[in-house]
């Protein structure tokens, strides 16, 4: 079944790439929490080196502590390297680490008094973290400006990204798996009504139109309504048609029936105006069915111009001249008069020309049909606000 | 025979009750259905020609209280519709039999011949009194192999007869049986009519 595998394919879908998005997310939320904590130490060790540089008698005085690197010394596999510059001036540590400090995207942090800059670099052919650290030194009126350079291998780092990563993905996974089964027992309850719904219809004969009667869910009653509402109206489309059918069949093959009665008479009628007499009732016979057949094929027209004509702007009051002008002299021959009395002024609506042509002359011709004679048949326009009617009236009597 | 023919369309009612009368048969013709309700109440039939559509009662309504009423006159109904769920309809409200419209003169003389013979109780289609023989299909009626020449007020007049073996047919029976409202019989009429079949 077509459904049966969309849904298949979109729960592989959303399988495939939520598991691709949460490995990506799990890798990013690890490498970040990784390099915040690193950056602590970093940040601390700088710290603790340019905090103990000091001005004493317009001497720069450097007295790096062991404690300073005790907190880099917490990563075992990772190499530390530091330099400190005073006026452009080499002090002490690795003299060429500051021209390894290239940030081409720097991050700044100021943290108190201190300026941090990080980046990542490479120093002796490793990938290493850098941080900038620099300070102001004053001594009555002589002022040095010290920077301190440290730089951190990143084995520690990654390995801790990648825990991270990974415990992050596990809790994930197992969340994920509890929401998925959830969602397909979720959607397997759903679903159950509709393939109940599904088996009732597919049971069902060709002809059957009768309600759907199965107990069903809140969500799938609504559509069930929907379903049993349209099969009532398909119910009714269809008895009406099977009406219209019989109705055509009895007004077409009656009067059939009495031309083909009638001129067998004729044909074994041997008194001569009796024969006559017959005859010219297989002729109005003929007329009359002739009209019928007029009329259904009028009616089949009509069916069809509403379904397929877009609407045009029709001026109503001249359509219906024109209307009862072409039946004028049908009414004069069976000895009707029709008459148009007004009003002078016309409205337009929105119509189909020809199926408004022929349904005003459907009725003006029933008018005249079923009107005695010398009869008059009067039509008349009401324009009524918003709303246009087309009154015909047959006055009965002498005109 | 009596026929009764309920059909709204004049030119068929016209056509059926022309042919019919022609064949020397009595015939009523009724157009609204009502009146030929009301007809059927006070007048018997020896058959019934009944149109589904008709004008202030069905067809379909006629027949019913035709039967409730237990009259069991045969009834051939003219329809248009030939579904076959429309005739067992037809057939379940109590029509002896139906033929849909348009039909040939030949196919209803068929089925009315059926239809009365089998409410008589005599499904053959000719008869033997001693020398005389009557085929019905034929109409015609011979005397030791050798046909006689009927007209046909007087054939009809032995069919009531031979239709009605071992009983006394009074005038007015023999007119209700051989004419219909339109004409006015004498018994006179009937009288001559009975001695000539005599002499014959």
């Amino acid at each position: 079944m077509v459904n049966t595998r969309t849904t298949d394919y979109w729960s592989q879908f959303i399988v495939d790439y939520s598991g691709g998005g949460d490995f990506f997310i799990a890798n990013a939320y690890g490498k970040s929490a990784a390099q915040l904590s690193y950056d602590r130490v970093l940040f601390g060790s700088a710290l603790q080196v340019v905090e103990n540089i000091k001005l004493i008698n317009n001497i720069i005085v450097v007295d790096l502590p062991v404690s300073a690197f005790q907190g880099l010394s917490l990563s075992p596999d990772d190499r530390a390297f530091y330099q400190v510059i005073a006026d452009n001036q080499h002090l002490t540590g690795y003299e060429d680490l500051s021209s390894a400090f290239r940030p081409k995207k720097r991050i700044r942090r100021v943290d108190g008094p201190y300026e941090a800059e990080y980046f990542d670099g490479v120093y002796s052919a490793e990938k290493v973290r850098f941080i900038k650290l620099s300070r102001k030194l004053i001594e009555g009126e002589l002022q040095v400006g010290v920077v301190v350079y440290l730089a951190q291998t990143l084995q520690s780092r990654n390995e801790m990204a990648h825990d991270i990563s990974v415990k992050a993905l596990q809790l994930v996974s197992v969340i994920f798996t509890i929401a998925l089964s959830v969602c397909y027992v979720f959607i397997w309850f759903i679903v159950r009504p509709i393939r109940r719904l599904n088996t009732v219809l597919s049971e069902r004969a060709p002809t059957d139109l009768t309600p759907i009667d199965t107990d069903a869910p809140k969500e799938i009653s609504e559509l069930l309504r929907t379903i049993n509402h349209f099969m009532m109206q398909l119910q009714n489309t269809l008895d009406r048609l099977k009406h219209f059918t019989s109705e055509t069949a009895h007004q077409v093959r009656t009067p059939l029936a009495g031309i083909l009665a009638q001129s067998q008479n004729a044909l074994m009628e041997n008194d001569k105006p009796k024969r006559h007499s017959q005859i010219t009732q297989v002729i109005d016979s003929c007329e009359s069915l002739s009209r019928t057949v007029d009329q259904l094929l009028n009616q089949a027209l009509l069916a069809h111009r509403f379904k397929s004509k877009a609407l045009e702007k029709v001026w109503l009051g001249a359509l219906i001249k024109e209307v009862s002008r072409d039946q004028v002299l049908t009414a004069l021959q069976q000895k009707v008069e029709l008459a148009y009395i007004g009003p002078n002024d016309d409205c337009q609506i929105v119509g189909d020309t020809v199926a408004l042509k022929k349904m005003l002359q459907n009725i003006i011709e029933n008018a005249i049909k079923y009107s005695p004679k010398q009869g008059v048949v009067e039509i008349t326009l009401i324009i009524e606000k918003n709303r246009e009617i087309n009154d015909i009236r047959p006055r009965y009597g002498h005109s | 025979m009596r026929l009764l023919v309920i059909e709204d369309d004049a030119v068929l009612g016209n056509a059926i009750c022309d042919h019919y009368r022609k064949l020397g048969h009595g015939i009523d013709h009724v157009v609204r259905g009502d009146e030929a309700n009301s007809i059927l109440r006070h007048q018997n039939y020896d058959l019934i020609i009944l149109d589904l559509n008709l004008p202030e009662m069905s067809g379909s309504r006629i027949l019913q209280n035709l039967r409730i009423r237990k009259d069991n006159t045969p009834v051939l109904i003219l329809t248009a519709r030939a579904q076959i769920e429309d005739c067992i309809n037809l057939l379940d409200l109590g029509a002896d039999d139906y033929l849909t419209k348009p039909f040939d003169f030949g196919e209803l003389d068929a089925r009315c011949r059926a239809l009365l013979r089998r409410y008589q109780g005599n499904a053959q289609t000719a008869l033997m009194f001693g020398r005389l023989a009557i085929d019905f299909n034929a109409c015609s009626v011979s005397l030791d192999g050798e046909e006689i020449q009927f007209k046909r007020r007087e054939y009809r007049l032995l069919e009531i007869f031979s239709k009605h073996l071992g009983r006394v047919l009074s005038k007015e029976e023999l007119i209700n049986h051989l004419y219909g409202f339109d004409e006015f019989p004498s018994e006179n009429a009937i009288e001559t009519y009975v001695a000539r079949v005599r002499k014959k």
